[in-house]
């Protein structure tokens, strides 16, 4: 859980004002198998549920500082929100030039892929239901020649949402384009329709916090 | 703190035994210690619907802006 988490609603309390819309009418929305309220949760990586939960950072004049796509655990939520709250001191720099803010905006996106926890990547892996959507040459989920360790290797949900947030600098949320940000794996999963090689269309990440 | 949503339907929502329409799996609860907690933490930050309202109120207080972004309502965990 992490809405519920204290450190992350401690974090809320003194940083944020928080806001919520359905977006179920979005052309972007996924459409997947429905769960009753009773069903057991199970613990997931993070970034599943892309196309259906989107959680925006943003400045308090509403640019976007950081989005993070579907699900993630407390201790990856806590470190993004704080990755945030540097990004927004830099768009609140008025000694810098807009270029530079943009650039430094950039620069601090992409450093994340290389600062972050060890383990992320692995907790941060699209399901492999989604992986089957991204193994093409067009994904941005691919590896450039030679940089893949296998065949099979994709980049994490944690790599390429960066990549994607730093070619979006500060942008007003009226123009971050939901749509194409989320495009990431598949729209409509069914368990009726799940192929053999998926034992746990929900693989568990060990540093999930319940 | 009283959320701005209109705490009686938040509060019907939370606690109607119903099929909530949901389109991913983790969206749901596990149990009356779950939905406590997630009631818990709901009310302890104020939610707005309204993004212009939330910019006056984060310029007014300096404060980041959390938006999220869901299919169904707020009365799951993320």
């Amino acid at each position: 859980m992490t809405l519920a988490n204290p450190a992350v609603r401690t974090w809320l309390k003194k940083h944020a004002v928080s806001g919520w819309t359905n977006n179920e009418h979005a052309a972007y929305a996924g459409s997947s198998n429905r769960h009753s309220p009773g069903d057991a949760c199970k613990t997931i990586n993070n970034g599943a549920g892309a196309r259906n939960v989107q959680q925006f950072f943003l400045t308090s004049d509403g640019r976007v500082l950081d989005c993070l796509p579907g699900f993630w655990n407390p201790v990856d939520w806590l470190a993004e929100a704080t990755f945030a709250l540097a990004l927004a001191r830099v768009a609140d720099d008025r000694t810098l030039s807009a270029d530079v803010r943009n650039e430094k905006f950039l620069a601090a996106h992409l450093a994340r892929i290389t600062v972050a926890r060890t383990g992320i990547e692995n907790d941060s892996q699209l399901q492999p239901f989604d992986k089957r959507v991204e193994k093409h040459s067009g994904s941005d989920f691919t590896r450039a020649p030679g940089l893949a360790l296998s065949k099979d290797e994709l980049k994490s949900v944690y790599q390429v949402f960066h990549e994607r947030m730093a070619e979006r600098p500060y942008l007003p949320f009226e123009r971050f384009d939901v749509a194409a940000y989320v495009e990431m794996g598949q729209r409509h999963y069914s368990y009726r329709d799940a192929s053999p090689t998926d034992a746990d269309p929900h693989p568990r990440s060990k540093t999930r916090s319940r | 703190m009283m959320h701005r949503l209109g705490s009686c339907t938040l509060w019907i929502a939370l606690t109607l035994p119903r099929a909530i329409a949901q389109d991913v799996p983790e969206l749901r609860f596990d149990g009356q210690a779950t939905a406590s907690a997630v009631r818990q933490a709901l009310t302890d930050t104020t939610w707005v619907n309204d993004l212009a309202a939330l910019r006056a109120e984060a310029q007014a207080t300096g404060k980041l802006i959390y938006w999220v972004q869901l299919v169904g309502e707020l009365n799951q965990d993320l």
